[in-house]
């Protein structure tokens, strides 16, 4: 499912040579002949290889673009039928869905792989991915509720263990705390009349 | 790797506490019918939450026993038999496994002898052969020093999710078993922040925040940035168990104890740090 520019380790919008940089450095640190005495580990670092090569190649031929925001109906039936594998769980199926599509720079795109990286837990993709497509299309009521939604449930964590500390979830807030002191205090002022 | 995922015990109900030790004790003496009396070292609370999951979704009566336990050894326990107590008997000798040829790999000196001393015979070809593909990647990533811990716990992840999906009962909880994966790799990478930076061992957070390491308080730092992130991953997770706790027959309690209470308390004392071991 990666962002070519992820893969290469590069911004979005960098020039040509700092995308023939960065390719260049990777392909020295993964280079198969490094695990010569290790085939499982060659494979891997070939799949790597490959990777990589596939987004250079990709950057390079996209890099004049632009960001075009026109879907061809190819990209959005297969839009759709990643949005039926995320609603019915299959996340593994979606993700392999979203690397056939040849568009990379779309925002949906984008919003389908911030949500599946938001199901699988991935805090700092998701916040990444999820902001790029609410930036991209701010009017979009959905890719702005979704990056709502993501932040709250960042900051609400359930967690009866850390009371100690307001800050967290669980914990009372400062109003309501000096609110309930104050009762506290004319419970007991109101005792002590009595006694006396 | 082991022994993050346990219960607070102080937040159990008496009763739960009873059958949540009659697990323990139920692989515990199971090991040592298999595999020896020294076996029962290699019991964790892992392979324990792994039973307690798998009868979640069982459909068979639950049984108990009554076994000796050479601690103290006068008095019988109820232990819990059956089909999940084996799957986490083989799922803690897996663990150990995984442990000594880790050992093998790294280390050198007394440890590197001690393990070949150590060697048994293989018992889980299926567990190996399932999860082979992930295994190979995390180390694969080690190898390259993969500077983003997200991705290496992706491969946890998906590493423990692989064992999940040989049994049909913890299938149902797979996505969850995924998030806790991610999370007990993470958890250890911060735990381990000082050891792996003294004995100069691969940890992703060390890569990721090179330019802060040095002084005295980067490793408190380096955990303050996490924070968010893993903070997020258990609301996750707590909240893939909402999805299935209603098709769960038994051990809801425990299973909520685990991760409602357990969990976090573990990521307080790992975040807090306090002298005494996680």
């Amino acid at each position: 499912m990666k962002d070519p520019y992820e893969v290469l380790g590069v911004r979005h919008g960098a020039t040509k040579e700092e995308i023939r940089d960065a390719y260049r450095e990777l392909i020295k640190k993964y280079h198969p002949d490094k695990f010569r005495d290790n085939p499982d580990m060659k494979n891997l670092a070939e799949e790597k290889v490959k990777e990589i090569n596939e987004a250079y190649n990709y950057l390079l031929d996209h890099q004049d673009d632009g960001s075009s925001s026109s879907v061809n109906s190819g990209d959005q039936q297969i839009f759709d039928q990643v949005r039926k594998k995320i609603d019915g769980g299959d996340l593994y199926g979606a993700e392999d869905l979203l690397i056939n599509i040849s568009d990379k720079s779309n925002p949906e795109w984008y919003f389908l792989s911030g949500l599946i990286y938001f199901k699988q837990g991935w805090y700092d993709k998701a916040e990444s991915y999820l902001r790029y497509a609410h930036e991209a299309k701010p009017e979009n009521k959905e890719y702005d509720e979704v990056y709502r939604q993501f932040l709250r449930s960042s900051r609400h964590n359930y967690n009866p263990t850390m009371s100690g500390n307001p800050n967290q979830g669980g914990g009372m807030n400062d109003e309501v705390g000096t609110c309930l002191s104050c009762c506290a205090a004319l419970a007991c002022a109101d005792i002590c009349c009595h006694c006396i | 790797m082991i022994g993050y995922i346990k219960p607070d015990p102080d937040e159990f109900k008496v009763k739960e506490l009873k059958i949540y030790n009659a697990y323990y004790c139920g692989i515990c003496t199971s090991l040592a019918r298999k595999y020896g009396p020294f076996s029962r070292l290699i019991l964790s609370y892992d392979a324990t939450f792994y039973s307690i999951l798998e009868d979640a979704f069982s459909d068979s009566q639950r049984k108990f026993g009554k076994v000796r336990c050479p601690l103290p050894p006068f008095q019988k326990r109820m232990v819990v038999k059956g089909k999940s107590v084996d799957i986490g008997t083989e799922f803690s000798k897996f663990g150990f496994d995984l442990k000594i040829d880790d050992i093998k790999r790294d280390s050198n000196g007394i440890k590197h002898l001690l393990s070949f001393a150590l060697v048994q015979f293989k018992t889980n070809e299926n567990f190996f052969r399932i999860s082979k593909p992930y295994l190979d990647k995390i180390l694969f990533c080690e190898m390259t020093e993969e500077p983003d811990p997200m991705e290496v716990a992706d491969q946890f992840g998906r590493f423990a999710e692989s064992i999940a999906r040989s049994s049909k009962n913890l299938e149902r909880s797979s996505m969850m078993i995924y998030l806790i994966g991610r999370w007990v790799y993470l958890i250890d990478a911060l735990d381990d922040l000082e050891k792996d930076f003294k004995s100069k061992n691969y940890n992703p957070f060390l890569l990721k925040y090179k330019s802060l390491l040095g002084g005295e308080e980067s490793f408190k730092e380096i955990k303050d940035k996490e924070k968010a992130s893993i903070d997020f991953l258990m609301v996750r997770i707590q909240e893939e168990f909402a999805k299935i706790e209603n098709d769960m027959v038994m051990n809801k309690n425990l299973i909520e104890n685990v991760l409602f209470y357990g969990m976090p308390k573990v990521m307080k004392k790992v975040f807090e740090k306090k002298d005494d071991k996680v």
